[in-house]
């Protein structure tokens, strides 16, 4: 009873904990994102040998966003996070043509896990401001997201270095998982 | 002589990140430049978490440091100082190698480290194991000659890649494992030096690339690789909060 009441208490005025994810390929722009959202501004960051982990207030919610590095061989460590996962914010460099297959043999392999089976997707197609990058539209196509079954998913054009994008995606976050719950 | 333990871009003597697109070799600030310019100038890998492909390792041998300078800034000595700000960095980073003399200076290195990686591929099988294409001027300022040594046979496929286990290979006994592969990509940090300890390894890999000492965290990722036989344990032996610093 105390329990359930607590959970009432939360849902009328806390703030509800989730858990985010933040993968992608190497370089995509991750921890500048994460930053961005933290701080506000545009921290120097070094590639990310292990992870970065903050706590970002948005709306009524709390979100717990684990930020892994995304080189080669550090890969295979996502999957460590993938428990009590919520929500998966997949980074795309949309500059970077040769590597979608990549990224989307990467994002597949992780969506086929079952511990992500409840996690809903949201994909920023980051880095707009480079010339000749590919639009939304264009990211989506070549990620193969229409071919996603039974996944809420969300996709945003972003550029990480001046904040546009962000928070609209974390609108869609934000929105989708208030109402999963 | 020595030019691959400083940074190509600002001089700093700790190298421990490349481009394989450009052939140079990098700090692991000025890889961070790199990576803001965009993919479509530079990528950069460093040599402790990647796989790096033949063609790249082939790359890396034909360009280095030395042939970069003329090929990329023959009329001054470093890219950028390490004090400037990291938007002006990246914004010379953009003009030096954005440009479309030096992007296509970069596609002609590629394209024939790329063929010479397949020549010496296409030889080793033919030649069933003898090696002919140990090359003594892997990165300009190796010291010592890759002396070429008889090996009974070979059963590797076209695809493998023996260019780097042959270097690797020197610092070893005939006997030891053979680096890990995946799709044709070789593990730098890993190969035949499996069961050393991280301190060795970072040793041999030191001396293999002629760079300067890993930095503690990707020594200890370095490290972690040679347990990684059982992920769950690599797991629990990572101290993440040493990582985090």
């Amino acid at each position: 009873m105390g329990l359930a009441f607590t959970k009432i208490w939360q849902r009328l005025i806390g703030k509800q904990e989730m858990r985010i994810l933040m993968v992608g390929l190497d370089a995509a722009g991750k921890t500048t994102i994460l930053y961005k959202l933290k701080l506000g501004e545009v921290v120097t960051t070094i590639p990310t040998i292990g992870f970065n982990v903050e706590t970002v207030e948005y709306k009524n919610l709390s979100f717990t966003v684990w930020d892994v590095g995304g080189q080669d061989k550090i890969r295979p460590l996502w999957r460590h996070y993938y428990q009590g996962t919520n929500g998966l914010i997949y980074v795309v460099d949309s500059n970077d043509r040769d590597r979608i297959e990549d990224a989307r043999e990467e994002l597949n392999k992780m969506l086929n896990e079952d511990e992500m089976r409840d996690a809903v997707l949201l994909v920023f197609a980051n880095k707009q401001d480079l010339p000749n990058a590919m639009t939304a539209a264009e990211v989506t196509e070549k990620l193969g997201l229409h071919n996603l079954r039974h996944r809420q998913w969300f996709i945003q054009s972003a550029c990480a270095t001046t904040g546009d994008g962000l928070y609209e995606g974390l609108d869609w976050l934000s929105r989708t998982l208030s109402s999963k719950r | 002589k020595g030019r691959n333990m400083q940074c190509f871009d600002c001089g700093v003597a700790d190298v421990t990140w490349a481009s394989p697109k450009l052939g140079t070799f990098l700090c692991v600030t000025c890889s961070d430049v790199h990576r803001a310019a965009g993919a479509h100038i530079t990528c950069v890998k460093n040599f402790s978490t990647y796989l790096w492909s033949p063609d790249e390792v082939s790359m890396m041998r034909l360009v280095g440091n030395n042939r970069a300078q003329e090929l990329y800034r023959p009329s001054s000595s470093l890219s950028w100082s390490p004090q400037d700000s990291k938007e002006r960095k990246v914004q010379l980073c953009t003009q030096l190698y954005g440009s479309a003399k030096a992007q296509a200076t970069s596609s002609e290195m590629i394209a024939a480290a790329t063929s010479e990686s397949v020549r010496a591929a296409g030889q080793d099988v033919k030649a069933q194991g003898a090696k002919t294409y140990a090359n003594p001027d892997w990165f300009d300022d190796w010291s010592t000659p890759t002396p070429i040594r008889e090996e009974p046979k070979k059963t590797s496929p076209p695809q493998s890649v023996d260019l780097l286990g042959d270097l690797l290979d020197l610092h070893v006994e005939p006997q030891k494992p053979r680096r890990a592969q995946q799709n044709g990509y070789v593990d730098l940090a890993v190969g035949p030096m499996v069961d050393t300890t991280p301190q060795k390894m970072q040793q041999e890999l030191a001396s293999v690339f002629d760079i300067a000492p890993l930095r503690p965290a990707e020594l200890t990722t370095c490290a972690m690789q040679t347990v990684k036989k059982d992920d769950r344990d690599f797991w629990n032996t990572v101290n993440w909060d040493d990582l985090m610093k």
